[in-house]
């Protein structure tokens, strides 16, 4: 007792918190109780003075606040509501007492007596336009508890409820009380009985539509204007006797407003007429149609137009929502839907015109709607249609009506947002069936007619697409007519090739029997088994489409697999040795090339898409790729091999590493056990399958192998690379293995393309095995560095080579984060001092950051996460302080070039933070020879000149500079290389979009003259850019 | 350039300045200055003395450029007789007058002499007034534009301008305005392929006393023969047309020239130099970017009174830009001298020497 | 814009596909990979531009009173560009013999080319002979340069020109 007198005198002599808590916490501990503190308040709370009777409530708020709910029974918590509603008559008590009966509220043990005292208090005392938003809080916030814990009590007050509520809630302005507001009319809408009082609340719910409110740019609340339209919505759809009231005003809306109102209108309309229900969206059909289809038929934009057509939808689906399902009879359609489709028809009658396209749309929005107008207005579209293409006087206009089915087929067909019709509950049926036999007849005629030909396969794309729509054997004859298409000369008419394909593989996945029996055999008889000669262009480009053609319909596995026979068997005539010079060699490579590069394209698909049939190619396909290529190898230097040559191996090592990418950790260890036999104890049995044998040993890593062998390597390699961690190399030491490799590879005899498959089995090595190979790296770190890196008396060629190589380990480790990777790269840092290869290092500096094709997820490396960012913040910082105070020197040219090539590799994220910095360093880029470079900075700028441009003083710091180191690059006479003049190019045509007029307008007029001499370029790729950048500076302006 | 020609023209000098294409160039009559306006609203002026090594030879140089305040291009520049004024036509429909502060009647008019100050501005045109021309004596400004109206002021004293007359005749943009050079003459070109001349009646106001029709498309451009008996035209349908005086208000279409392949847009009557018998040389350019001289000669006893012959010709006068102007030197001392104007912003000054 | 719509329902054609050839398509090279490709084309072989070059740089065009290309509406096509040395003939073909916006259309064309085409080419503009109720007139207009400059100069008429010209480059995508 004394002590809740005490606490209480502190209180209202200090208003220190800690009373506030020192007080719950002797409630809690039972010391007192609340009464107790009502108590010792009493002199306060009955004092003349205001401040003393406000301070006395807002002490007691307080402590309720924060005291526990078991705290208080029943009798303490009646004691307390009538306490506080007694202070709601007081002006002075009136904002602690609401703020206590917030808390009270959500007490479990108030009973119902209470809160109808609270409410009817409230309603009584209350005015809300006296109050401030924070207190209205509180009284929104107390109905709010009530009525999620007191919902009956609220019902049984019934209309003094209601009407105490619509009294308070009007006019409210506050985003945060309307959320609540919203909350709670959403309730009471649906649940009450508001049927007395719904004009009030439609008043209270429709007076805040549409919502327009923006947030303030620092919203304590963080309420978005998304946020209020969501819980009005709900409000407005809350109960169908909103619907005589609610329509007219969106109409209303829909005739003045702007482009977002009418979206937002829409928006609404499609959740509240299926709730106003089908009567009354019949009532206002007919003026809600005649909103809509000026939306559709002069539409403003596309996404007005795309929401009038979904709403459109939901009131066709609502106003047939009542009649039964299986009702599809004709009449059961009603006077309005039959006026809609008639209008869509009359627009129909004139296909090619714009308006038949709007009317199409719209019948696909009553075909997704799937009532019963669905049908009907499908197949009167349809029916129309069919009649306008037979009809001779409209055969021009062939190719409109055929896009309109297709959209018509495409509708009926649904998509993911719609189920497919056929699946709806009323029919199995698509409401094309009957019309089916007509549709695939004339889209067939039209394949055959150059004008209708495209719009014929998208068409018949559709109609395959659709479930259980076709049936197979209709499928077969599709197949045969479109095959016609591919027999064609390609020039003949506008290339469908890739819509052919579109239509052709659709069929595939359903019927695969159909292509091998018709398409394939037409496709393989077009690629000859002899090799078109040089000036043959035609047959060349001919055979090519009948590749791609392949590669793109035979993903499915029976059909991959005879790919596979087919092209192998293709391969082995064309790469037959031949000892003499019988025909062009450099045709049939190419020849050779192209059919390899269809199968790995195909294969790279599949692999992707994780085919399950692929591992078996390491039997049925690796092997013939093997003898293929060994054989070739092993021929003698005067006899044609077109196997061996190194385009045709590239292909063939990629075909290697996909098919073993899939292939298990067993499986792998099966085939590198066998391309270690073959090229480290020249036992080929195993690896060709037992299908090479010959005299001439196999030993391609002799370092007086023959080239045609040293080629190989790059088979050997990519075996190995796409190998899994787990899988071990088949050798005793591993770093004794990879200082083999750096020798071969730095044989002067070797070749950059010997030497990279070489650099490829390094990397991926010490990548995935780094534990292995430490040796390897400590020798490389104390030997290699000093004996070749660094060893000036070396050839430069052969010390660049080095330091590719040094480049590759590094990255292995880089990429996986491995503390001895930095030791690697000071090694490089060293070298951009010297005189011979500060270039190469620079280079390689900055490309150690990029992306690399080897060591990738699929190859299973091993890689950290964020290895770029942390290689990137160490390396940045040095080459930013070592370019420092080194202006126009070559070492500051060295660094230069590092930057630019770093930053080019790695993602923005990564360097914008620097920009500022970075920015006068790159400029003096711009000046250096090599045009790599430039665009290298000319693209980094590009990507960043956001961020250059947002910084007013950055831009007009270097305005000058940009733009006129700009306009030189994109000069024919400064800069032969076409690449940096179109970077150039698109540089200055974003500069208007995002730097302020008034910085850049001096330069308007000698830009414009500038670029009119680019338009002159001898490069059309540069015109286009230049064409784009002079628009946008004429369109420059304050 | 055609070698067989008895003569060629020599560069005398290339003026480039103007942002944007240039319209008109304009030689004042009394001292050694060449004007010219542009779409970039300027008219910069530029002054020519004997150069140091040879007397023949000029040198030019740019001594100002006024920026007007025209709100759009300035299409026309004329001077008035005295060389004192200078009146500009712009597209914002407006006339403007132009007057040195402290003018040195001293020959040369050189930097010496102050900014150039607009006197008046005349407003009347609804649309883009297009050309700009003082009478003879000076006492009379015409301006013309595409409301299809001509406007004749009456220049008074302390540049205070009264309109004596619109004129209402043409049925389309009127292109062009000329004086006769001694009588109260006045010759319009238009759109409406029609050339017009009016006469101030002394009892009435300005009336037109005759059209003469024959061009088949725009008339661009108006010379009258330095002695006042010819007036020659230029125009869209890639002629020119010498039109005699018969009668003391008759006119007469005597010549039809050819010899360009796009719009003449420009043509310029002058004494020449070839001998005295000779009616003066006459020079026309337009959008094929040529510039031809021709040597126009009375005829007689033969059924054509005229013969033209072109003594000298350039193509790419102004690279690949058309040339939108061309005007003969009126100064005694360089009847051989000439100037144009092109879409390059560029003014060029020509002397046609034997070749 | 004023309200008057000269034609409310056009006829509206698919705008074809841009068919320039590649490499190996036009038997410049045997390899159908870049990498093999012969390097001509960098550097030193020039490519003219040709009438489908002028063509991509007008098909774009906004008509003024549709959501539509010039190309889909067949008011431009390529067969309607001819080119002489330095010297290029535009033809247009108005959807409707009274179409006013013919002079815009045309004016939006010459303006395309003027900012797209080197200084030495001189265009000519004209619609279809026999396409246009007052096709002399239009002409005329669209050829007279003064007439042109002093409407690039009329700031209402040029914000209505940016509005068709907007799409720059490429096909016109719906």
């Amino acid at each position: 007792m004394a002590t809740a007198e005490r606490l209480v005198r502190s209180w209202m002599a200090s208003e220190k918190d800690s009373e506030v808590d020192e007080s719950v916490a002797g409630i809690s501990s039972g010391q007192f109780t609340l009464l107790d503190i009502i108590k010792a308040l009493g002199e306060f709370l009955t004092s003349e003075e205001d401040r003393l009777r406000m301070k006395g409530v807002e002490f007691l708020s307080s402590v309720l606040g924060r005291c526990p709910h078991e705290r208080l029974n029943r009798q303490a918590i009646r004691v307390l509501s009538t306490f506080y509603c007694s202070k709601l008559e007081d002006l002075e008590t009136i904002i602690p007492a609401l703020n206590g009966l917030s808390y009270l509220v959500k007490f479990p043990n108030i009973q119902s007596a209470e809160v109808k005292d609270i409410l009817n208090a409230i309603f009584a005392n209350v005015k809300m336009r006296a109050l401030v938003q924070s207190t209205r809080f509180f009284v929104f916030s107390i109905v709010d508890s009530l009525i999620t814990s007191h919902r009956d009590t609220l019902k049984e007050m019934g209309s003094t409820f209601l009407a105490g509520y619509l009294n308070l809630a009007v006019g409210e302005k506050d985003p945060r009380n309307l959320m609540l507001a919203f909350a709670i009319a959403r309730v009471v809408l649906v649940e009450f009985d508001t049927l007395a009082h719904i004009e009030d609340f439609f008043d209270i719910t429709f007076c805040y539509f549409p919502i327009t409110f923006r947030p303030p740019p620092d919203d304590p609340y963080g309420i978005s204007a998304d946020n209020l339209k969501q819980s009005l919505r709900l409000c407005l759809s809350a109960t169908p006797a909103f619907g005589l009231l609610g329509i007219p005003v969106f109409l209303e809306k829909l005739t003045a407003g702007s482009p977002s109102t009418k979206r937002d209108t829409l928006h609404a309309m499609d959740i509240c007429l299926p709730v106003y229900g089908s009567a009354v969206s019949r009532e206002f059909g007919k003026k809600i149609w005649s909103s809509l289809k000026l939306e559709i038929f002069q539409p403003t934009d596309p996404d007005t137009e795309h929401s009038a057509l979904n709403t459109l939808q939901a009131l066709v689906r609502t106003m047939h929502a009542d009649q039964s399902q299986d009702a599809v009879h004709e009449d059961s359609i009603t006077g309005l839907a039959r006026d809609m489709c008639n209008e869509c028809m009359q627009a129909l009658k004139e296909p090619e015109k714009a308006q038949a396209r709007a009317a199409i749309k719209v019948i696909c929005a009553f075909a997704r709607a799937n009532g019963p107008l669905s049908r009907f207005a499908v197949s009167q579209a349809a029916e129309l249609l069919i009649r306008n293409f037979h009809d001779p006087d409209e055969v021009s206009n062939r190719a409109s009506v055929v896009m309109l089915l297709t959209e018509l087929i495409e509708a009926c067909r649904g998509d993911a947002t719609h189920a497919p019709i056929s699946q709806s509950s009323h029919s199995s049926l698509s409401p094309l069936t009957a019309s089916k036999d007509a549709l695939l007849g004339l889209l067939i005629v039209s394949l055959k007619t150059p004008a209708t030909c495209l719009p014929a396969l998208h068409g018949l794309t559709a109609l395959v697409r659709t479930p259980t729509l076709v049936a197979d054997d209709e499928l077969g004859y599709i197949v045969l007519e479109v095959s016609e298409l591919l027999r064609k000369e390609p020039d003949e008419v506008e290339d469908v090739t890739t819509d052919t394909l579109a239509l052709l593989s659709a069929i595939a996945g359903i019927a695969p029997h159909h292509l091998s029996s018709q398409m394939l055999p037409i496709l393989f008889s077009f690629l000859p088994d002899v090799t078109p000669s040089r000036d043959a262009t035609a047959q060349r480009a001919f055979y090519w489409r009948a590749l791609s053609s392949l590669s793109a319909l035979c993903v499915q596995p029976q059909l991959f697999e005879t790919l596979v026979v087919r092209l192998i068997a293709k391969l082995d005539l064309l790469c037959a040795i031949s000892p003499t010079r019988t025909f062009d060699q450099e045709s049939t490579t190419a020849y050779a090339h192209a059919i390899l590069t269809a199968l790995t394209n195909t294969l790279d698909v599949k692999v992707s898409s994780k085919d399950v049939d692929v591992p078996k190619y390491a039997e049925l396909l690796l092997p013939h790729m093997f003898r293929l290529y060994l054989d070739a190898a092993l021929a003698s230097s005067e006899v044609m091999a077109v196997a061996a040559d190194p385009r045709l191996l590239q292909v063939g090592a990629k075909i290697i590493r996909l098919v073993n990418q899939t292939l298990n950790v067993a499986r792998q260890e099966k085939l590198v056990a066998a391309v270690f036999a073959a090229y480290t104890q020249g036992d080929v049995k195993l690896i060709t399958g037992g299908l090479l044998n010959s005299s001439t040993p196999f030993a391609p890593l002799y370092l007086n192998a023959s080239p045609r062998q040293r080629n190989t390597f790059i088979l050997f390699s990519s075996t190995i690379v796409s190998l899994r961690k787990e899988v071990r190399m088949p050798v005793d030491n591993l770093s004794t293995f990879l200082s083999e490799l750096v020798a071969w590879s730095d044989n002067p005899s070797s070749t950059v393309f010997q030497r990279e498959a070489a650099s490829h089995i390094l990397a991926s090595n010490v990548n995935k095995h780094v534990d292995d190979v430490s040796d390897f790296l400590s020798s490389q770190l104390e030997d290699y560095s000093s004996s070749a890196l660094k060893n000036t008396s070396m050839p430069a060629e052969a010390r660049k080579n080095a330091i590719s190589t040094w480049t590759s380990v590094t990255r292995a480790l880089l990429v996986r984060s491995h503390p001895s990777a930095n030791a690697f790269i000071d090694h490089l840092f060293e070298l951009l001092d010297d005189n011979t290869v500060d270039w190469d290092a620079a280079r390689a500096i900055g490309l150690l950051a990029s992306e690399d094709a080897i060591l990738t997820k699929r190859n299973d490396a091993v890689l950290k996460i964020l290895h770029v960012q942390k290689y990137f913040n160490t390396v940045m910082s040095r080459l930013l302080e070592g370019a420092k105070g080194t202006k126009g020197s070559r070492r500051e040219t060295a660094y230069l070039v590092a930057l630019a090539y770093l930053i080019n590799a790695v993602p923005k994220a990564v360097y914008v933070t620097q920009m500022p910095s970075l920015m006068p360093i790159l400029l003096r880029g711009l000046d250096l020879v090599d045009p790599s470079i430039r665009s290298h900075i000319i693209n980094t700028l590009s990507n960043n000149i956001d961020i250059t441009s947002t910084d007013k003083d950055a831009v007009s710091m270097y305005a000058s500079t940009l733009v006129l180191a700009m306009l030189k690059n994109c000069t024919y006479s400064e800069m032969p290389d076409p690449g940096v003049r179109a970077a150039a190019l698109k540089y200055l045509a974003l500069l208007p979009g995002t730097v302020r007029y008034d910085l850049l307008h001096p330069y308007k007029t000698r830009v414009l003259k500038e670029l009119a001499k680019i338009l002159d370029d001898p490069k059309r790729a540069v015109r286009k850019e230049a064409v784009i950048a002079r628009t946008n500076w004429y369109k420059y302006s304050g | 350039m055609d070698v067989d020609l008895p003569y060629r023209l020599e560069l005398i000098s290339d003026l480039p300045g103007h942002d944007e294409r240039a319209w008109q160039v304009a030689w004042n009559p009394t001292k050694p200055l060449l004007a010219s306006c542009s779409a970039d609203k300027s008219v910069r002026m530029y002054s020519y003395r004997p150069s140091d090594h040879g007397s023949k030879s000029l040198a030019f140089s740019h001594m100002g450029t006024i920026p007007t305040g025209h709100t759009k291009t300035v299409r026309s520049i004329a001077w008035a007789p005295s060389g004192k004024t200078l009146a500009t036509g712009s597209f914002d429909s407006n006339v403007g007058i132009w007057e040195r502060e402290d003018v040195s009647d001293s020959e040369d008019a050189g930097e010496t002499a102050g900014d150039w100050e607009c006197m008046t501005l005349l407003e009347g045109h609804e649309t883009e007034c297009k050309s700009v021309g003082y009478s003879s004596s000076g006492t009379l400004l015409a301006s013309c534009s595409r409301d299809k109206t001509v406007w004749i002021w009456e220049v008074k004293p302390d540049a205070d301008f009264e309109c004596m007359g619109v004129l209402m005749e043409h049925s389309q943009d009127v292109k062009c305005v000329a004086w006769h050079p001694s009588e109260e003459i006045l010759a319009s070109a238009s759109y409406d392929d029609t050339i017009k001349l009016y006469i101030d009646d002394p009892s009435e106001d300005w009336f037109c006393f005759s059209t003469l029709s024959g061009h088949k498309s725009t008339v661009w451009s108006l010379s009258w023969s330095p002695q006042g008996s010819y007036l020659a035209s230029s125009s869209d349908d890639l002629t020119i047309r010498i039109w005699k005086r018969v009668e003391e208000h008759e006119w007469k279409s005597v010549l039809e020239l050819r010899g360009h392949e796009r719009s003449i847009y420009s043509i310029s009557w002058g004494v020449g130099k070839g001998a005295s018998e000779n009616l003066g040389w006459l020079t026309t350019t337009g959008g094929d970017g040529k510039i031809n001289v021709w040597e126009i000669t009375e005829m007689q006893h033969t059924k054509d009174p005229l013969s033209a012959t072109l003594i000298a010709r350039i193509s790419g006068a102004h690279d690949v830009n058309d040339v939108n102007s061309v005007s003969w030197c009126p100064r005694l001392e360089h009847p051989d001298l000439l100037a144009t104007a092109g879409d390059d912003g560029s003014v060029k000054v020509w002397r046609v020497v034997p070749s | 814009m004023n309200g008057e719509i000269f034609n409310a329902n056009p006829t509206v054609y698919a705008s074809k596909r841009s068919t320039r050839k590649s490499k190996f398509e036009a038997g410049q090279s045997l390899w159908i990979d870049e990498q093999y490709q012969p390097e001509l084309s960098s550097e030193s072989e020039v490519e003219p531009i040709d009438e489908d070059e002028i063509f991509d740089l007008i098909r774009s065009i906004a008509d003024p009173e549709h959501p539509n290309s010039l190309e889909e509406l067949r008011v431009v096509s390529a067969e309607q560009i001819e080119m002489g040395d330095n010297h290029i003939m535009v033809e247009f073909t108005p959807t409707v013999p009274h179409c006013g916006m013919s002079t815009l259309i045309g004016l939006s064309i010459r303006v395309r080319l003027m900012r797209s085409l080197p200084q030495r080419f001189k265009v000519d503009i004209r619609v279809k002979p026999g396409s246009h109720q007052s096709e002399l007139a239009v002409n005329k207009q669209l050829n007279d340069k003064e007439r042109v400059a002093a409407a690039l100069e009329n700031s209402a008429l040029v914000e209505t020109l940016e509005k068709c010209l907007e799409p720059i480059g490429g096909p016109h995508s719906r």
